[in-house]
């Protein structure tokens, strides 16, 4: 069977293709498959949904492939007669959370009705977590099944000792909210984000990061080996970015045996239990701050709740096998 | 500069020189320290109607992050940028110098000269965006010129991995690499090979375009008999069987139908100093580099000629290498290489 698998990336702002590509691309190709990847670019944000989700669904690009695998959105907006849509992120928040009578409100409503219409006609919808899969349940017809985001447990690459710094993807939309419980931790506890995807973005991170005091005690990896090394040697990692419906930070600091510290609106609070594989905390500063200090002032606790991340991950989430399977059934 | 966007037009599940080139390009940007990705957008030609669907999706698409975009194709080329440079591979060719031919591809109407000339005008009112625009070959400039009034510089294409070939003393076959395709006419060869009198054989090897596209070469060889003389490989081959195909080979065939550009097929071949066959209407691009004695062989476009063509190969075993080193040295008078078009494309 020829299967193409597509997906959506922030063009400039994030490396392509992204590693889910791949890595389904690898499982698909390992069962015997033909195999063909297509990322198209969309904005970092959801300034201009309306127009790429106007753009995606204009595409032909049926005669090419006997099925389609769409993972982020809004790929699911393709078309294809035989359609699997492997929802991976869905369309901002719903509705019912921000006023629609602003332009910003009408996008989104625009957003979650198209996703809605368009699953609609897709054969199969899944969810990469409950969160998505409730979020995505709209019409009341579309319910996606749960399939999770593989995860395999890895050693800490050589060399990588535990260090005593904290590690985030950096929450553009949140930045002020991480940069103030930075600062109220010690002196000595600096924290190490993924790296920038462009020189811009960059910028404009260190720029937030002075501004809120902290310039000098947050750095940005330079490239994707010191990012996972950054990763392996923290104390914990920090899962804020309000908009990842995956929570796939969790997972892959658990992969680890880093415990994460996520804030309870985003995705990643649901792949931890709280208090056993993890720490989940309102989203302000101030608990935010609490949780870290105490994890910075007992690494031994923080080793334990890594560790029992790590035992659990590979029952939660499956492996990229187990998913090619159900994807191509 | 820091993040550039290399914009290409792909079809699924095939892949041909531009997107050889595209991945070339984003390889030699990175080694000089730019951090460049690919953005492929799907094209589609059948309903030819989904043509105007297309140009208009790639109008709604935006790069904000990046800071220059090089695109290469139609109709991914009209994606929306304020720092567009343009390396123009193809323009649709349907709407051009193909329409009124066999090749024409979609009705001779009103419809279709309406869809035809919404291409043009697509082409006229967005193409002008690029802060510059290079083709790829004089046949390229020449017709953005002629059909759309738009001035461009021929930048051309050098190899991918030029160390990636070699030579070694050749054997008795002509050797036809390419997407096995009616454009690439490979179906031309296999009939030609009906005339050859000498002991030469043809191999040829690629990925069909399509089902058909593979099925009539092996038909050709059953109908004709040519079991023992000819080999098709309908298959995607590896870089490696290709270079060793075309160490190996006597000289190398080209065919296609008026192509733009040189075609990497002929600066392969020299690079492996290898003489090329080619024909009289393989386009300027081609007959740039491939002349007749020199170079390689050009013939009229039909069987019997071809096969003359195959057999002057044949007799000339003896000065192949030194006409493929010809053709390489005339390949280089021409400034292919990568410095130029790095510096070209990000200047």
């Amino acid at each position: 069977m020829k299967v193409l698998i597509a997906s959506v990336f922030a063009a400039g702002r994030e490396p392509t293709p992204p590693r889910e590509v791949a890595a389904l691309a690898a499982a698909v190709r390992d069962a015997g498959h033909d195999v063909d990847t297509l990322v198209l670019p969309v904005g970092a944000d959801d300034a201009r949904l309306q127009e790429e989700i106007l753009a995606l669904r204009l595409l032909e690009i049926g005669h090419a492939s006997d099925r389609l695998i769409t993972l982020r959105f809004p790929a699911c907006v393709l078309r294809h007669p035989d359609h699997v849509a492997w929802c991976l992120t869905g369309p901002p928040a719903a509705p019912a959370r921000v006023d629609v009578a602003s332009a910003h409100g009408r996008t989104v409503e625009f957003a979650q009705a198209a996703a809605g219409r368009a699953l609609q006609w897709v054969g199969r919808v899944y969810a990469a977590t409950p969160r998505l899969a409730a979020l995505l349940t709209d019409p009341p017809d579309v319910v996606p099944a749960v399939l999770s985001l593989p995860w395999d447990a890895a050693d800490a690459p050589p060399g990588v000792a535990p260090a005593g710094h904290l590690y985030a993807e950096w929450p553009a939309a949140r930045a002020g909210l991480l940069c103030d419980a930075v600062a109220t931790l010690g002196a000595g506890t600096t924290l190490v984000c993924a790296p920038p995807p462009g020189a811009r973005w960059r910028e404009e991170a260190e720029r937030e990061a002075e501004a809120h005091g902290v310039g000098h005690r947050v750095r940005f990896a330079a490239d994707e080996r010191e990012r996972r090394e950054a990763l392996a040697g923290a104390v914990a990692a920090v899962a804020a970015v309000p908009g990842d419906a995956t929570g796939r930070i969790a997972d892959e600091a658990a992969s680890l045996g880093v415990p994460c510290v996520a804030l309870d609106d985003t995705a990643a609070a649901d792949a931890i239990a709280p208090d056993a594989t993890g720490l989940v905390v309102a989203a302000d500063a101030d608990a935010l701050a609490d949780a870290l200090r105490g994890l910075v002032a007992s690494p031994t606790r923080a080793r334990a709740l890594g560790g029992a991340a790590r035992a659990g991950l590979a029952a939660r989430t499956g492996t990229w096998h187990d998913v090619a399977e159900e994807l191509l059934r | 500069m820091t993040t550039v966007a290399v914009v290409n037009a792909v079809v699924p599940f095939l892949r041909g020189g531009a997107e050889i080139l595209s991945a070339s390009l984003v390889e030699q940007l990175r080694k000089r320290g730019i951090d460049a990705f690919a953005v492929d957008i799907p094209a589609a030609w059948n309903p030819p109607e989904v043509l105007l669907d297309h140009i208009l999706a790639a109008r709604l698409m935006r790069l904000d992050h990046v800071d220059r975009v090089v695109a290469l194709k139609f109709p991914a080329y009209h994606v929306p940028h304020d720092n567009k440079v343009l390396w123009m591979l193809h323009q649709y060719r349907q709407a051009y110098d193909l329409w009124g031919t066999p090749l024409q591809g979609f009705a001779n109407d009103s419809w279709g000269v309406a869809l035809r000339d919404a291409v043009r005008r697509a082409d006229d009112a967005f193409l002008p965006e690029a802060r510059r625009i290079y083709t790829n070959s004089p046949v390229t400039r020449d017709r953005l010129m002629t059909f759309n009034g738009i001035p461009s510089e021929v930048l051309y294409a050098p190899l991918p991995d030029p160390d990636m070939f070699t030579t070694r003393p050749p054997q008795d076959f002509i050797f036809m690499p390419s997407r096995l395709s009616a454009a690439k006419r490979q179906l031309l060869a296999v009939e030609a090979m009906a005339h050859v009198r000498s002991d030469v054989r043809l191999v040829v090897a690629g990925p069909p375009d399509s089902e058909h596209d593979g099925r009539v070469l092996h038909e050709a060889v059953d109908r004709l008999g040519l079991h023992d003389r000819v080999e098709v490989h309908a298959r995607w081959i590896t870089d490696r069987e290709k270079a060793d195909w075309m160490a190996d080979c006597l000289a190398c065939a080209y065919l296609p139908v008026d192509e733009d550009s040189y075609g990497y097929v002929t600066l392969e071949a020299y690079q492996s100093r290898k003489p090329v066959v080619s024909l009289t209407d393989s386009g300027k691009g081609v007959l740039a580099l491939v002349a007749d004695g020199e170079t390689g062989w050009v013939a009229e476009p039909d069987a019997r000629a071809l096969g003359e063509a195959f057999d002057r190969a044949a007799a000339g075993r003896a000065t192949a290498h030194d006409m493929g080193a010809a053709g390489q040295d005339r390949a280089r008078e021409l400034g292919i290489s990568w410095d130029r078009v790095i510096e070209e494309l990000t200047r």
